[in-house]
């Protein structure tokens, strides 16, 4: 448990000093989400504007969650290398899967932190949800496998790639990019078929989706469909596994 | 007792050879040091020593195991300042502590005494990234100074330091070390291996020699080498300053040129007049005693350091 506290604690400290991670997972998202309440919703009916801007809320949060896993993680784990901490640290007796796990649970933090900054402005400038006890905790697990998925990203693009501003800049790319393409920023209902498609099956956007339904109400599909809650299991696991083995093969190989 | 054994140890990348079917042997409490230019596979094989790398073939043991199996007894410290800027002297050396496992009680303790060790203890609730380059350096060594770590590996650790801080650096380790503790430290700078009570040239992936800095220095043949600054370096004067050189190769140094001679006393004032004749300035010239690193450019006719960011050979 050292180990993964260790991490954990550096990792948290980390992630709360670094402007870049603050601006894209704090900031970033509460701006669309005032853009979004003062901009594209001003012509909602009275009768559904709470509830779209409980809607954008949760976009935000989920974006907030994925930017914070293919962002503050790759971050972190460039300038660990760049340091030479890994170098460091293979000389330790240390677990690499303890340190991963570390990290992970310190972007996770991060995370929730960030996406309950954005829920408490989304609430005061009226966002309002349906919630129920069992909705909550739903919510709430997908939220984490929507973490997982976002870090299993950012620990590929920080395995992958070596400098800190490519990293972070690769990460904030597939982040912005993916969110754009499957309706995170905007209503599902308003993209193109190819990309319906695909907002389905991306983890992310799923996960969105999966949310929206639990606590706002209908999202335009059926996000719960066998299929498609598969593929987002799927994904998101394997995007996790995948981003564990190049973790621990490039950062933590012994040459 | 051994503390490091190295038997027949090859590194290859690809077909490059790294390490060419390398010994050595560090008996423990000695203070060794590897020398070498860049390239010359001294860091491959701290690396190897520190479990970083793995060999080719051969044999590598830490007090008789194997160096996976012997990764709390080394303390290792690369060539990067690895301490994380956004923490306190204090977090860092908490981060280390834990993930060495030592639980919270023992943390706070062993983190408090290391930082007193090395002299900053009073700037422990500073963040790192406010700490000057040599402070830096001292946290960092204090993560090879926890209590069960019996050899420091140090990966030329003073790169970056001026030669003052360099010299207190290496003053705290001498103050630091017990006579138990073996010390192997990389490096490619001469008046840091003059510390070491046993010095290894190592030149493309072998060591080339072996001794006190004593013993390399007299069987080296050196006695005096004549330092020349000069207001201008060109082939010319090159030329000119060969003639004095005993047919050996002319070593170039940032301010001029190094000339080994027996009789330095008479061959100063010919040097003086052949250089001014051919219309350049002497700035400075006198005799210096021979240092490892002459010692390593009469051995292989390549200079240990590199200046003015490239490595240039002074040949004949």
């Amino acid at each position: 448990m050292n180990q993964i506290s260790a991490t954990y604690i550096k990792g948290l400290k980390d992630n709360f000093m670094s402007k870049p991670a603050l601006f894209w997972v704090i900031a970033w998202p509460a701006i669309w989400l005032l853009l979004a309440v003062f901009v594209f919703l001003r012509g909602v009916p009275a009768e559904f504007a709470a509830l779209a801007k409980g809607q954008s809320t949760i976009s935000m949060v989920t974006f907030s969650i994925m930017v914070c896993g293919m962002t503050s993680l790759p971050a972190n784990i460039s300038e660990d290398r760049q340091r030479g901490l890994f170098q460091k640290l293979k000389t330790m007796p240390v677990q690499p899967w303890k340190e991963a796990v570390g990290k992970i649970l310190a972007v996770l933090t991060f995370g929730l932190v960030s996406a309950a900054i954005i829920i408490i402005i989304g609430v005061l400038l009226g966002a309002r949800f349906n919630i129920t006890l069992a909705g909550l905790l739903k919510s709430l697990g997908f939220l984490v496998l929507g973490t997982l998925a976002s870090s299993g990203v950012g620990l590929i693009v920080g395995s992958l790639i070596k400098s800190i501003q490519g990293s972070i800049m690769t990460g904030v790319g597939i982040a912005v990019v993916t969110s754009a393409i499957s309706g995170v920023f905007f209503q599902y209902s308003m993209l193109p078929a190819v990309l319906q498609k695909f907002a389905r099956i991306w983890p992310m956007s799923s996960t969105n989706s999966v949310i929206i339904n639990y606590l706002i109400g209908d999202i335009g599909y059926n996000p719960f469909a066998p299929l498609y809650l598969s593929l987002t299991i799927i994904i998101s696991l394997l995007f996790f596994s995948a981003g564990i083995v190049l973790y621990t093969v490039y950062c933590w190989r012994t040459e | 007792m051994q503390a490091i054994e190295v038997r027949n140890l090859i590194k290859k990348y690809d077909k490059i050879t790294v390490l060419d079917d390398l010994d050595l042997i560090i008996n423990e409490g000695e203070f060794y040091c590897l020398m070498g230019p860049n390239g010359s596979g001294k860091t491959t094989l701290s690396s190897i020593i520190a479990s970083i790398k793995k060999p080719t073939s051969g044999e590598v043991k830490i007090f008789g195991k194997k160096p996976e199996q012997s990764k709390k007894q080394i303390g290792y410290i690369p060539q990067e300042n690895f301490s994380d800027p956004n923490l306190t002297g204090l977090e860092n050396i908490y981060y280390f502590a834990r993930m060495l496992g030592y639980s919270n009680k023992e943390t706070k303790k062993i983190g408090q005494e290391l930082l007193t060790k090395v002299g900053l203890f009073d700037d422990r609730n500073k963040r790192v990234s406010k700490f000057s380059g040599g402070m830096r350096k001292k946290l960092e060594l204090s993560t090879v100074l926890f209590p069960h770590v019996r050899i420091f590996i140090l990966d030329e650790p003073t790169t970056g330091l001026d030669p003052s801080a360099r010299r207190n650096f290496f003053g705290l380790i001498d103050q630091l070390k017990d006579k138990s503790t073996t010390v192997l430290l990389i490096s490619h700078i001469g008046s840091d291996a003059e510390l070491a009570t046993r010095v290894g040239l190592m030149d493309e992936g072998k060591i080339i020699a072996e001794g006190s800095p004593e013993e390399l220095k007299n069987g080296s043949g050196l006695k005096n080498i004549i330092n020349i600054e000069l207001s201008v370096k060109n082939e010319k004067v090159k030329n000119v300053l060969s003639n004095f050189n005993k047919g050996e190769q002319l070593l170039e140094t940032d301010e001029g040129y190094k000339i080994y001679s027996d009789e330095a006393s008479e061959v100063i004032p010919e040097i003086v007049r052949s250089v001014e004749a051919g219309g350049y300035k002497v700035l400075q010239i006198g005799s210096v005693i021979p240092s490892l690193e002459d010692v390593f450019f009469k051995l292989t006719g390549k200079k240990v350091r590199e200046e003015n960011g490239q490595l240039k050979e002074a040949k004949r």
